[in-house]
């Protein structure tokens, strides 16, 4: 369907100034109708009273009737007829109209001939006069009147269809700059439409469609700086690879072919980390697809989410403490999500923690909150910089693990999703970081 | 031949040390911007080998100042920013070369060879003196008509002494193009590489200068 403002203003202009065409022709119908019968009445009892005085005058003189034929020719003429005491009809403008005498008084109506006809009967001086109008007759000049309101209504029709057409036309040219400034803009052209100048009703639109476009910038450019952090941070981990299959092929005896193919191993891994953070990094952008949420016990994911750890903490001589869980607590969450979250955490806090240090997991349940807390006895990080590690890629400078920076990224997006907020202090005695992730409660359901 | 490596990654510099210097290169890898312009202070290198994205100090800053210095030093970018812009922003800031990772060891060394040929004002990567020529992709010298193959610190030592054909270098000079600073060097370890370079060549291959040290013999 080609749907047209112009084209359905028109229609409906054109039908409303039809309709309301006939509602004033089918008002002064009424209107005149009313008063030419006022009009005419009078008419008729003025008539019928002048004979009659003239009857109490001079009785024997009587009106000349010989030309009238037998039907009354003009809007202005009646049926006038005279009746005696007796019912003797004495007088009657025209002999061939033989309504009888009328026993009311005053005005009336009577069917006669298949017409209705309007009368004024009035009597005196022993005779009673009674003037007669078909109402036929005054139809048509009731008709002929409004008729000639009707013709001028209709005739401004067309003109105002050719002035609604080029207002509209007019109008609605703002929008049609609009809509040619958008066709020929290039898809990477985002920079706001002028906006100034522009009618009342196009103005939200525009401004409408500006925020869009700004929001669909920035969009895009963080997709683009993402893309480019992302081909960077491949990138380190690849070349490794490189490298070290490049020395594989180098190497000459059986102790350098399997330090190489170590190496190699362990450099792949480390891409493989980084694809996988990434992904994860991706599935958490707000933009991505809708989650579950769920009432989940925080303790119970935390728990199982450890299990891995415990292997990695014991060959680096780590001492991993998980708090056991006392009472549910509860959160609406996402389980993978939230799997993810704590395994980041985890798995910065091993990482940073030298051998022989300590690493707490712990769930606190307050109020309405509920608090994940994994602290660590490494390294820490600067008071300076705990607001920057939550960006991506930011990497604390002079470490010498190979993180992919995105870690924090990560369980900075999962916390965002759950409404959780992220406080970064002290580790354990003083020493290294704790990381507290604090959910709202979720209401827990209903026994 | 020796080369400083700024790399602030682990396994990359690790893996390139151990290459480069399988292919008798003397590697110094430093992992931050303020290492590295200690290093250049401290020693005199033939190349370096420049990531930009270093902590402390960025590998732009370290070329600018070393160009403001007026130090000549043949420069390879080593980076895994590939935009066009950056690789200008590089070149501009005084770079030689630009590398962008992932790469293959085979083309950092062809490049660093190129460098070191541009280096030294040669048209071929075959290094000739008199009739002594080498070749330093092969690592094959040749005398006269023979051609023989050398072995990582035999093929260093040569490659320093027919840089500047002509020139004495002193066995401490020899240390540094041959050793990087983790290297334990035993006390007679050059007079021991120049007596098999000697036995392989014949004894005129190499000369002494007594009481400075060795050049490449006129022959």
């Amino acid at each position: 369907m080609n749907h047209s403002i112009r084209r359905h203003l028109l229609t409906n202009l054109t039908i409303a100034l039809l309709v309301s065409s006939v509602i004033i022709s089918a008002v002064t119908y009424m209107v005149a109708g009313e008063e030419l019968d006022e009009l005419y009445d009078e008419n008729m009892q003025q008539v019928a009273l002048a004979l009659l005085s003239q009857y109490g005058d001079n009785p024997r003189e009587q009106p000349d009737n010989r030309k009238n034929l037998g039907k009354l020719d003009g809007q202005e003429k009646f049926l006038i007829q005279v009746w005696g005491k007796d019912k003797t009809l004495l007088y009657t403008s025209h002999p061939t109209i033989s309504i009888p005498e009328q026993s009311a008084q005053g005005y009336g109506s009577l069917q006669f001939d298949d017409k209705e006809w309007r009368y004024f009967s009035g009597s005196g001086n022993g005779v009673t006069v009674q003037t007669f109008q078909p109402m036929e007759e005054r139809h048509e000049v009731i008709m002929e009147v409004s008729s000639k309101f009707l013709i001028p209504l209709l005739l401004q029709i067309p003109l105002l269809c050719l002035l609604i057409w080029w207002t509209v036309g007019k109008s609605l040219k703002p929008l049609t700059d609009v809509s040619r400034a958008i066709g020929t803009r290039s898809s990477k052209a985002l920079q706001p439409l002028p906006s100034e100048d522009l009618p009342q009703e196009i103005k939200p639109l525009v401004l409408a469609l500006n925020e869009l476009l700004e929001r669909l910038d920035s969009a895009l450019k963080a997709q683009r700086r993402f893309t480019a952090d992302a081909a960077h941070e491949l990138r380190t981990p690849l070349t490794a690879v490189q490298l070290q299959l490049d020395l594989l092929k180098r190497s000459k005896s059986e102790n350098d072919k399997n330090e190489a193919l170590e190496k190699l191993a362990s450099g792949i891994k480390r891409s493989i980390h980084v694809v996988r953070q990434l992904l994860s990094l991706a599935h958490q952008e707000p933009e991505a697809k809708e989650q579950t949420f769920e009432t989940l016990d925080l303790a119970t994911v935390l728990y199982e989410a450890a299990v891995p750890f415990e292997a990695v903490a014991q060959q680096k001589n780590i001492t991993l403490h998980v708090s056991k869980r006392e009472k549910p607590a509860n959160v609406m969450g996402n389980i993978s999500s939230l799997r993810i979250l704590i395994e980041n955490l985890l798995d910065n806090a091993i990482r940073y923690t030298p051998e022989g240090g300590k690493v707490e997991a712990s769930i606190a349940s307050q109020g309405d909150a509920v608090t994940l807390c994994i602290a660590d006895s490494g390294s820490g990080i600067p008071q300076e910089e705990r607001d920057r590690v939550f960006d991506r890629f930011y990497r604390i400078t002079g470490t010498e693990q190979s993180g992919t920076g995105l870690g924090l990224s990560i369980v900075k997006q999962i916390a965002e999703r759950h409404k959780a907020s992220i406080v970064l202090g002290d580790g354990i005695d003083g020493k290294g970081l704790a990381a507290r992730i604090l959910f709202p409660t979720a209401r827990s359901p209903t026994h | 031949m020796r080369i400083l490596l700024v790399e602030d990654d682990r396994m990359i510099g690790e893996s390139l040390q151990k290459a480069l210097a399988q292919s008798s290169y003397t590697i110094d890898w430093v992992k931050d911007g303020d290492m590295a312009e200690e290093a250049l202070l401290m020693q005199n290198y033939d190349m370096l080998l420049l990531d930009l994205g270093l902590p402390k100090k960025s590998g732009i800053e370290i070329l600018t100042t070393l160009r403001k210095q007026k130090n000549m030093l043949p420069v390879l970018i080593l980076t895994a920013r590939d935009t066009l812009s950056d690789k200008v922003i590089g070149l501009d800031a005084g770079a030689d070369d630009y590398l962008i990772k992932p790469f293959e060891l085979e083309e950092v060394e062809a490049r660093i060879r190129a460098l070191i040929r541009r280096r030294d004002g040669r048209a071929e990567s075959v290094m000739v003196a008199g009739n002594i020529s080498l070749n330093p992709l092969t690592h094959e010298v040749t005398v006269g008509k023979v051609s023989t193959s050398l072995a990582a610190r035999e093929f260093a030592l040569m490659q320093a002494l027919m840089e500047r054909p002509g020139a004495v270098l002193s066995v401490a000079d020899l240390e540094d193009k041959l050793y990087g600073w983790n290297e334990e060097v035993e006390s007679n370890a050059i007079e021991v590489h120049i007596y098999q370079l000697r036995k392989k060549l014949g004894k005129e291959c190499i000369a002494n200068v007594r009481g400075v040290g060795y050049k490449i013999g006129e022959l």
